[in-house]
């Protein structure tokens, strides 16, 4: 019996809640309207909630509060805008840098293609793949390696402020 | 005056503003203030916690994720505050008066508004449960934010939600029955 009342009150704390389903909130609904034992049930809940809502009320700080604590504040510690000019100018650079090499790659692959049907059968790679590139390959990937880190630093000491 | 949302004035701030951080002071000094004091259980001590919790809010106002409320985020950081705090002074949560029985607040119930009532009523709760039916009722949290300011799962919140409302529930209708046979 016990048992079925705490199940009862459950479905409606989740019904005055809010909390339930739609269907849940529906079948709620008509077992309030038809049940005397749910109607008494939902009616005493209620009355709790009200309370609840009504009569708690907050514990008042002493006058001062706020300007003590706004003497408390920092003023190393504002905006990012103040602290942060040279992360931003780097993080463009950065991406200025990527821009300007990937078109400049793009409009150089572009100009140097044969776009005629022979050699795009039977491509020539001998002008393109020379002994250099192994090389070019490596020094951009420490580049990018260099500039991950870079960009991990950055974001710590960010972090830090 | 229509005011001004939460998310302006932390803009407002991270644009350099500082003065625009006294009013989100304002705003929720007293909620802060009430969370720190039901933790804590001592008024001088939550009261500097609350304001180390502004402190540290403003300090970190940039990890501020706007898509949950300001509010939740700002309990978030009183409650592991005042956490910290307990546990760096390694102080037992004693109340600062004694908590009275049930059976004293109902003797007396009837000479009290309903306000104290449930002050004290609330009183009687365990905290985590008290935190709970605070930031649930004062604060207007939603069950899934206050599963996000406690750390625990929404269930959980539920389950200490409904164990509250049921403790507060008997001490109203021991009120009602005494009123009833006085």
């Amino acid at each position: 019996m016990a048992m079925q009342e705490q199940d009862i009150e459950i479905q409606v704390w989740d019904y005055i809640d809010n909390e339930c389903s739609s269907e849940d909130n529906a079948r709620i609904s008509k077992l309030i309207t038809t049940d005397k034992i749910w109607l008494t049930k939902y009616q005493e809940l209620l009355s709790v909630h009200h309370s609840l809502q009504t009569e708690l009320k907050t514990e008042q700080v002493s006058s001062g509060f706020a300007a003590t604590t706004m003497s408390k504040l920092s003023p190393k510690a504002s905006t990012p805008q103040k602290l942060k000019p040279f992360f931003t100018w780097s993080i463009r650079a950065v991406v200025a840098f990527f821009i300007i090499s990937i078109s400049g790659f793009t409009i150089y692959s572009l100009s140097i293609t044969d776009w005629t049907l022979t050699s795009y059968i039977t491509p020539e790679t001998s002008q393109t793949i020379t002994d250099k590139l192994p090389s070019n390959y490596l020094v951009f990937g420490i580049l990018i390696f260099g500039l991950l880190c870079a960009d991990l630093l950055f974001k710590r000491n960010v972090s830090k402020l | 005056m229509h005011e001004q949302q939460d998310e302006d004035i932390i803009d407002l701030v991270l644009r350099g503003d500082r003065n625009a951080y006294a009013v989100l002071i304002e705003r929720y000094q007293h909620f802060v203030f009430t969370l720190a004091t039901n933790i804590i259980q001592n008024r001088e001590d939550a009261e500097e916690v609350a304001q180390d919790v502004f402190v540290k809010a403003y300090n970190s106002l940039q990890q501020y994720n706007k898509n949950s409320k300001f509010s939740t985020w700002l309990y978030a950081i009183c409650r592991n505050t005042c956490l910290s705090h307990l546990r760096k002074n390694k102080i037992e949560t004693t109340p600062e008066t004694p908590h009275a029985s049930h059976d004293n607040v109902t003797k007396t119930v009837e000479q009290r508004s309903e306000k104290q009532i449930l002050q004290e009523a609330i009183k009687q709760l365990k905290e985590e449960d008290a935190t709970v039916i605070q930031l649930f009722y004062l604060h207007e949290q939603t069950i899934e934010e206050i599963s996000h300011i406690l750390e625990l799962s929404e269930s959980n919140v539920k389950v200490r939600l409904f164990r509250a409302r049921k403790k507060l529930k008997n001490i109203f209708h021991n009120k009602y029955q005494n009123e009833l046979t006085r």
